[in-house]
């Protein structure tokens, strides 16, 4: 058993515990409270320093060799529409580990298919160390990623190929609810279809990556008549009078800001975003944009956030619980709580308020994963 | 003629950090000192604020690219050896992205053609606002824009052209720079004599300003790509700035050696590794570097990152290390050391322009930190 020692904890709950321990047996925190250490075999100590539950990135593409010049493997650009693919097989522990993740105490990431595909496949949600994905894997099947973003057009328009047009894109993407509502148990078998229909059934939410207003309300427009509250990725474009996403949507997860070429970005209204979370709007944050970022991204957005809502418990959360709700995975990560996994970040301060916060021990399922030192970021 | 009271003043420069009074006239700071009284003046209240001197940018490229339609006029990729282009031609003063870097408290820019070729212009310092493009402009030429590895690489080899290796752009350099002498020769041996000076070649002029060190070769260069271009400021015996740098907590004895003739503008980072260029992300070097006596800034290389990524990338040498204050001097006065532009920005000192950016929190401490107001020349350009 391996003991946390004295430190000041924030759960992830809207709580903030000092001089507390944390209980670490088989991956799970077991016990969370004062003098836990004699039930330890290792203890490590924290006095003066931050914890925090390991970081998710909500809509990611590290892990999936996204190098210069070579095959992205979650961008599958011979269809438009591959609902049936799954990013369990693109992401690559040696890829993810390269990226180093953990650095920026980043314990959980949401691989996702790209934006080039009207619907992309099916995301999963993995731990950001080890080798064996499938040891890493948390959830299969947490959402459907969808993308009506240029990106799409970009990539079949200019092969004149459907969509090359906003009317095409929207019009796929409502073809392809209706043949998965109107499906019988009698029609030939189709896995595409069966994916949709998860969406339909509500087994799997639908995320659908989007830059603008009028990609999210042509979003809103196809999914109405079937039931569909999506959630929305990127979601630069997003305004505090934009009150109907409480009722139509389950959140935003809020993409990558920092990249100047993606001039969407500009669109992005923090406190706008902020009032609406205000309002119960769940709202996350990702790596994702529209360009392969790294991870440093990630608290770059939180600083941005920061700027905007002065509120740093409402940030973490965003960072943490959030994500992990929208995700699906909130029995096993995003908090501190008792029972869930042992990802778990010792920072030197906390990082949501102030560039003085240096990573300086992870764990992931009760494991040391990271140790600060050298140089490499 | 306008007073900034009650602010705590960070002047990067001789004075200090002190509670004063700054007195502006005439789009210069006349006076810091406490509780200067001007009853003519037009007050602002900085009780509570920090005031600093505007944020400098020691590589950009905004004005020249279009982030919007894609649109750039910075990358001539007809020939590797561009050396007689200017940025200044190709700037357009109403560009937008000014308008955004007041928003984060950025003044001015150094802004350079792009990496596409290996020797591939001059470039000029601008500020981001202002009457026009003359006016707004502190320096032209300050660099002579060079670069190495990939970016040139991967321009012309696709071509079955040279530069296609690292070799061939390394031999570049050199022959660029013997032919400058071969021309500065040419041109002492006329003795004045005009029928015995050499055609004006202004690709040639431009590199006897680095040959006579009023300008640096300002050189976009990742990893060990460095170690080339030290060898070659060494032979020509040139000064050279290294940016990007990513990777230079490898090298930090041989750069720490240079530091007479180079300075180190590091950034962006953000992307994701790579094999090659992108393999070292280390931006807590420039901790290192900076207590060795290496004179350090941090690019926003504006538009590839947004402008308050100026801030950001300091806040992460701070994370890794760095001390606020001296991080802050990468965005202040060591750029505009850098940018030879010290004598008029860069810190809060009687007689240098007004420039000024006001936080409600130490922007390289606090991540909530907000930019309230930028000023040019005295003039309130951005307000929140």
């Amino acid at each position: 058993m391996l003991c946390i020692t004295n430190a000041t904890v924030h759960t992830g709950r809207n709580t903030v515990l000092e001089n507390t321990d944390i209980l670490i047996d088989n991956g799970k925190m077991i016990r969370i409270g004062q003098h836990l250490a004699s039930g330890a075999d290792v203890c490590l100590d924290a006095s003066g320093k931050v914890v925090m539950p390991g970081f998710i990135d909500a809509m990611s593409e590290l892990g999936m060799a996204v190098r210069r010049k070579e095959v992205r493997d979650n961008d599958e650009q011979s269809d438009p529409m591959t609902p049936h693919l799954k990013a369990l097989y693109a992401y690559d522990g040696d890829c993810v580990q390269e990226q180093s993740p953990v650095s920026y105490g980043i314990t959980a990431l949401a691989a996702a298919p790209s934006n080039s595909n009207i619907l992309g496949g099916q995301m999963a949600v993995f731990h950001t160390s080890g080798i064996n994905p499938f040891k890493m894997l948390i959830r299969d099947e947490a959402g459907m990623k969808g993308s009506l973003t240029r990106q799409v057009l970009d990539t079949y328009g200019k092969r004149n190929q459907s969509p090359m047009t906003r009317m095409g894109m929207f019009a796929q993407l409502r073809q392809a609810l209706q043949q998965a509502a109107d499906a019988s148990a009698t029609d030939k078998r189709d896995e595409k279809r069966n994916a949709v229909k998860k969406v339909l059934d509500g087994s799997m939410k639908l995320f659908v990556a989007c830059n603008d207003a009028s990609e999210i309300r042509g979003l809103l427009r196809v999914c109405e008549p079937f039931g569909i509250r999506p959630v929305l990725v990127l979601g630069y474009d997003i305004h505090r009078q934009d009150t109907e996403l409480l009722e139509k949507t389950q959140g935003v997860i809020l993409g990558n800001l920092s990249y100047g070429f993606n001039s969407w970005a500009d669109k992005a209204d923090l406190e706008g975003l902020y009032a609406l979370y205000r309002q119960g709007l769940p709202v996350a944050m990702a790596t994702l944009g529209n360009n392969p970022n790294g991870k440093e991204g990630l608290l770059w957005t939180a600083s941005r956030m920061m700027q905007a809502s002065q509120d740093s418990a409402a940030v973490l959360n965003m960072l943490t619980i959030n994500a992990a709700t929208m995700l699906g995975c909130e029995d096993r990560i995003g908090s501190v709580e008792e029972g869930k996994d042992a990802d778990l970040v010792i920072w030197s301060a906390n990082p949501v308020e102030t560039w003085q916060g240096r990573v300086e021990k992870v764990l992931i399922g009760g494991r040391l994963v990271y140790e600060q030192g050298g140089y490499q970021q | 003629m306008k007073l900034i009271k009650n602010g705590t003043v960070m002047t990067m420069g001789p004075q200090g950090t002190l509670q004063a009074d700054i007195l502006i006239d005439n789009g210069k700071i006349l006076r810091v000192a406490a509780q200067i009284e001007q009853p003519q003046a037009q007050i602002i209240d900085a009780q509570g604020l920090l005031v600093l001197p505007g944020l400098v940018d020691a590589h950009s490229h905004i004005g020249g690219f279009d982030t919007i339609n894609g649109n750039q006029d910075l990358n001539e990729m007809v020939s590797p050896l561009t050396p007689q282009l200017s940025a200044y031609d190709a700037i357009d003063p109403q560009s937008p992205l000014f308008q955004a870097a007041l928003e984060t408290g950025i003044t001015a820019s150094g802004i350079v053609p792009g990496s596409a070729n290996v020797i591939c212009g001059l470039g000029c310092v601008v500020k981001s606002a202002g009457k026009d493009l003359a006016s707004r402009t502190l320096r032209h030429p300050f660099a002579l824009k060079a670069a190495v590895g990939g970016n040139p690489k991967g321009v012309y080899g696709p071509r079955n052209q040279s530069p296609m290796t690292r070799m061939a752009i390394a031999e570049t350099i050199r022959e660029y720079f013997r032919s400058v002498q071969d021309y500065r020769r040419q041109k002492e041996q006329a003795h004045g004599d005009p029928q015995k000076m050499p055609k004006q070649d202004p690709g040639l002029e431009h590199g006897e300003l680095v040959l006579d060190k009023k300008i640096p070769l300002k050189i976009h260069v990742y990893q060990h790509d460095m170690l080339t271009c030290i060898e070659l400021a060494r032979e020509f015996d040139i000064r050279i700035t290294l940016d990007h740098a990513l990777g230079a907590s490898d090298f930090l004895d041989e750069i720490a050696a240079e530091k007479d003739r180079l300075a180190v503008i590091y950034g962006p980072i953000g992307a994701q590794k790579s094999a090659n260029e992108l393999h070292l992300v280390d931006i807590g070097c420039l901790k290192e570097l900076d207590e060795r006596g290496v004179l350090c800034a941090i690019m926003t290389d504006g538009p590839a990152r947004k402008p308050w990524m100026i801030l950001a990338q300091a806040g992460e040498a701070v994370r890794f290390g760095c001390d606020p204050q001296r991080a802050l001097r990468m965005i202040t006065i060591n750029a505009a050391r850098i940018l030879g532009c010290e004598d008029r920005i860069g810190s809060i000192e009687e007689g240098k322009d007004a420039d000024l950016v006001l936080f409600d929190r130490h922007p390289l401490i606090s991540t909530a930190a907000r930019t309230r107001m930028t000023m040019i020349d005295g003039e309130i350009v951005y307000c929140r």
